[in-house]
C-alpha cells in the first residue's frame, strides 16, 4: 500500500487443482518458479504495480482454491473482481473439460463483463500434451476470451498473459462496459484528483451527484 | 437526561480556554472544555448515575417479569413514576409493536434470567443485580476513554479538517444511539456504511492527491465509532447472530473426528516448527472474538493464516497455494471452534470499512475464512471422501477412524447420541485394555522371578551330585626339583665340559 499508483485491479486466478495457478502467480510476482524458491519467504499474497497505456496500476492477484469439493463454496473470491486467469494444464484433459464451469461462475458472480485470459499452462511438457493449441483456441474463440500458452517454469508468456489482461480492462472502462464507479466493479482509484478529471464525463457519475445532493 | 444531551452539545472553541466550571482553571478540549480535576469530579458523577440507572433498568425488568408471571395483563396496571422509566416503557412498547417474536424471545430470556433470583431474599436480590454493573461498566469505560482520548489526540494534528470529522462522529454516534432499538441489524449497517461513504468523499476533498491519509483517517475513524458502538451493534438482539453462533459452535463439535487425511491437508503436525504455526493459528482465530475494532478482526485473521502458510511452506518445503491453503484453514478453524464466530463474520461484513473487504490482504484472508465457515456447515460425506455409511457412523459417535484398527475391541451394539458418552465408553474400555495388559506383564514378571528361582536351585542340585559320584583325589604335592635337597652330598659332582683341542 505504500506505492503510489493511479488504479487498483482486483484479478482472481482460478481453474482446476494441480494447473499450477500459484506457480503462476509465484513466477508473475517474483519471476521465479516455485521450486527455486524453497528458501525465500513466499509472497503468499500477490501484488505488483505494472504500467498500463501510461497509467500505473496495481494488479492486486487473488488465488484461488480450485478443488472440486470447494467449487460451491467458494463464490465468495468473484466479488469485485475486474479480470481472471482462467488456467488448465494442456497435459490434463480433465482440467480442460472442467473449464465451462469455470467460466459460467466467473460471469455469472463477478460481472458478465469481466476480462478473462485462458491459459493453457505446462507449456514446458510438450510431450505429454492432450490439448491441442487450436482446439483450446477455438473455444476460447467461441467464448470471447483471450488465449494463450504459458510456462510457469519456464516464465514463458506469464507476464504477458497478465499485463494483456490488465490492458484489456482501461478499453473496457472507455466503452462503458465497466463502471469503476460502481462498487465491485474491481477497480479502485489511487489518486483522488485521477477520479475528480473522471467524474464529469459519464452520464452515471453526474446522476450519482445529483443523487449525493 | 436532559444534563446528558446538554454535556454532550458543548462546542470546543478556541477563546474559551478556561474552565467551564469557572473554577480558575483551565480547560481541556480532551476533558470537554473542564480542568482535570471538575472533569473527574463530572466523570465520577457519571459513573455513579450510569450505575443507578442499570440498577434501576434492572430492578424495573424484574418487577415487570414478576407481575407477567402473575398476570399477563401486567404491563397496563403498572404505572412507573419516574420518566426514564416512561421512556423505557414507550420504546419497550414500539418495540413489541414491530417485533412480536422478538418480544416472546425477550420475555423468554428476561424470565429465565430473573427466575432464580426471585426465590431469594429482598436484599440478596437488591445486591446480586448490582455486582455485575460496575466491573463491566468500569471496564468498557475504560476502553472507551482511551479510544476517545487516541482519537482526538489524532485528529488534533489535522487541524480544522479534525475538529469537522470529531463533531460529525460524534453527531454520527449520538443518532446511532438513538436509533439503535429500532433497526434491523442490516438498516445499522446501511447507516454505517453510509456514514464511512459520506466521511470518505468528504475527507478525498480535503487531502488532494493523498488516499493513503485518507486511508490512515478512515482506520481511526472506524476504531473510534465501532469501539462506541460495538456493545449496542455486535450480536444484535434484532438478529438471529446468536442462533447460528451455536449452531455454528455444535456443528464444529460434532465435526470433531475430522483427520488432517480426510481433508488433504498438506501439514505433519510431528515436526515441532509445524505444531508451533498450527498452536499459534488456532490461537489468532480464537482471539479474534476478543477485539471490538472490525480492523483489529482482521488482523487475527490475517495472524491466524500466515502462521497457517507458515506450516505449509515448512511441511512442504515450497510456497504454498489456494489449493493448500483453504482445506488447512478448514481444518484449524475445526480444531480452534472460535467463540461467537458467526457475529464476528456479520459484524466485520456490517461494519468494517467495506474497501479493505473486497480487494487487500485483509479482505483475501477474510474471503477465505467464509469460504472455509460455508464449506463445514454444507459438509457431507462426498465432501470428505467417505461413503454415507461411514459419514453416518462418524457423526452419530458410534464409530470414530481412529478406533476402526481395533474394531473388536468395541461393541457394535446400541448407537450413542452424545458424543461426551461416546468418548466416556471408548476411555473405559481402553482402561480395561490396559488393566488386561498390565495384569498379563505382572503375571509374565512373577513367572520369571519363579523360574530364575528355580534354574539356580537345579543347577546347585547338579553340581552337588557330579561331586558325589566321582570324589577327587587330591595327591600329595611333589616338591619342586630344585628346592634344596638335603641328600644333595650322595650325588657325583657335575660333570666339567672338556674342551679337546682341534
Amino acid at each position: 500500500m505504500s506505492e503510489t499508483y493511479d488504479f487498483l485491479f482486483k484479478f482472481l486466478v482460478i481453474g482446476s487443482a494441480g494447473t499450477g495457478k500459484s506457480c503462476l502467480l509465484h513466477q508473475f510476482i517474483e519471476n521465479k518458479f516455485k521450486q527455486d524458491s524453497n528458501h525465500t519467504i513466499g509472497v503468499e499474497f500477490g501484488s505488483r504495480v505494472v504500467n498500463v497505456g501510461g497509467k500505473t496500476v496495481k494488479l492486486q492477484i487473488w488465488d484461488t482454491a480450485g478443488q472440486e469439493r470447494f467449487r460451491s463454496v467458494t463464490r465468495s473470491y468473484y466479488r469485485g473482481a475486474a479480470g481472471a486467469l482462467l488456467v488448465y494444464d494442456i497435459t490434463s484433459r480433465e482440467t480442460y473439460n472442467a473449464l465451462t464451469n469455470w467460466l459460467t461462475d466467473a460471469r455469472t458472480l463477478a460481472s458478465p463483463n469481466i476480462v478473462i485470459i485462458l491459459c493453457g499452462n505446462k507449456k514446458d511438457l510438450d510431450a505429454d500434451r492432450e490439448v491441442t493449441f487450436l482446439e483450446a483456441s477455438r473455444f476460447a474463440q467461441e467464448n470471447e476470451l483471450m488465449f494463450l500458452e504459458t510456462s510457469a517454469l519456464t516464465g514463458e508468456n506469464v507476464e504477458e498473459a497478465f499485463l494483456k489482461c490488465a490492458r484489456s480492462i482501461p478499453n473496457k472502462i472507455e466503452s462503458g462496459e465497466l463502471d469503476p464507479e460502481r462498487m465491485g466493479s474491481g477497480i479502485q482509484y489511487g489518486d483522488a484528483s485521477l477520479r475528480q478529471i473522471r467524474q464529469p464525463r459519464g452520464s452515471a457519475a453526474q446522476t450519482k451527484q445529483q443523487c449525493n445532493c | 437526561m436532559s444534563q446528558r444531551s446538554e454535556r454532550r452539545g458543548i462546542h470546543v472553541d478556541q477563546s474559551e480556554l478556561l474552565c467551564k466550571k469557572g473554577c480558575g482553571y483551565y480547560g481541556n478540549a480532551a476533558w470537554q472544555g473542564l480542568c482535570s480535576k471538575c472533569w473527574r469530579d463530572e466523570y465520577q458523577k457519571a459513573r455513579q448515575r450510569q450505575i443507578q440507572d442499570d440498577w434501576a433498568l434492572a430492578e424495573k425488568l424484574q418487577r415487570e417479569e414478576e407481575a407477567a408471571y402473575v398476570s399477563s395483563h401486567s404491563s397496563s396496571q403498572t404505572q412507573p413514576p419516574q420518566s426514564h422509566s416512561q421512556h423505557s416503557l414507550a420504546t419497550f412498547s414500539k418495540f413489541e409493536e414491530k417485533k412480536t417474536n422478538e418480544k416472546t424471545r425477550k420475555v423468554t430470556t428476561v424470565k429465565k434470567f430473573f427466575s432464580p433470583s426471585s426465590r431469594t431474599a429482598p436484599k440478596k436480590e437488591s445486591h446480586e443485580a448490582k455486582t455485575p454493573s460496575p466491573s463491566i461498566t468500569r471496564q468498557s469505560s475504560i476502553e472507551t476513554d482511551r479510544v476517545s482520548r487516541d482519537f482526538v489526540e489524532f485528529l488534533k494534528t489535522l487541524h480544522k479538517p479534525g475538529r469537522e470529522i470529531h463533531k460529525h462522529s460524534r453527531a454520527f454516534i449520538d443518532s446511532m444511539g438513538n436509533k439503535k432499538q429500532d433497526l434491523s441489524a442490516e438498516e445499522l449497517s446501511e447507516c454505517v456504511q453510509d456514514f464511512y461513504q459520506g466521511m470518505s468523499d468528504r475527507l478525498l476533498n480535503h487531502f488532494k492527491g493523498s488516499s493513503e491519509k485518507v486511508d490512515r483517517v478512515m482506520d481511526q475513524v472506524e476504531k473510534y465509532i465501532m469501539t462506541r458502538l460495538y456493545k449496542s451493534v455486535f450480536c444484535p438482539e434484532t438478529s438471529d447472530d446468536e442462533k447460528k453462533d451455536l449452531a455454528t459452535q455444535h456443528r464444529i463439535r460434532a465435526l470433531h473426528w475430522v483427520t488432517i487425511q480426510m481433508l488433504c491437508v498438506p501439514v505433519e503436525e510431528e515436526i515441532p516448527e509445524v505444531s508451533d504455526s498450527v498452536v499459534k493459528a488456532i490461537t489468532d482465530i480464537i482471539e479474534m472474538d476478543s477485539k471490538r475494532v472490525p480492523r483489529d478482526k482482521l488482523a487475527c485473521i490475517t495472524s491466524c493464516s500466515k502462521h497457517i502458510f507458515n506450516a505449509i511452506r515448512v511441511t512442504k518445503n515450497e510456497p504454498a497455494s489456494a489449493d493448500d491453503f483453504l482445506p488447512t484453514l478448514i481444518y484449524i478453524v475445526l480444531k480452534a471452534n472460535p467463540p461467537r464466530l458467526q457475529s464476528n463474520i456479520q459484524y466485520i461484513t456490517r461494519f468494517c470499512n467495506p474497501s479493505r473487504l473486497m480487494t487487500g490482504e485483509d479482505g483475501y484472508y477474510f474471503t477465505n475464512l467464509c469460504c472455509a465457515v460455508a464449506f463445514i456447515e454444507k459438509l457431507d460425506a462426498q465432501s470428505l471422501n467417505l461413503s454415507p455409511e461411514d459419514f453416518e457412523r462418524y457423526m452419530s459417535g458410534q464409530a470414530s477412524p481412529r478406533r476402526q484398527d481395533d474394531p473388536a475391541g468395541w461393541p457394535q451394539s446400541g448407537s450413542r447420541v452424545n458424543p461426551v458418552l461416546t468418548q466416556i465408553q471408548h476411555n473405559l474400555s481402553v482402561l480395561s485394555s490396559l488393566e488386561k495388559r498390565q495384569q498379563q506383564v505382572i503375571e509374565g514378571a512373577q513367572s520369571l522371578e519363579a523360574e530364575l528361582t528355580e534354574w539356580q536351585e537345579s543347577v546347585a542340585r547338579e553340581v552337588q551330585e557330579i561331586l558325589e559320584r566321582y570324589p577327587l583325589d587330591i595327591k600329595p604335592r611333589a616338591s619342586a626339583i630344585d628346592a634344596e635337597n638335603v641328600e644333595n652330598d650322595r650325588l657325583p659332582p657335575p660333570l666339567q665340559p672338556q674342551v679337546f683341542a682341534g
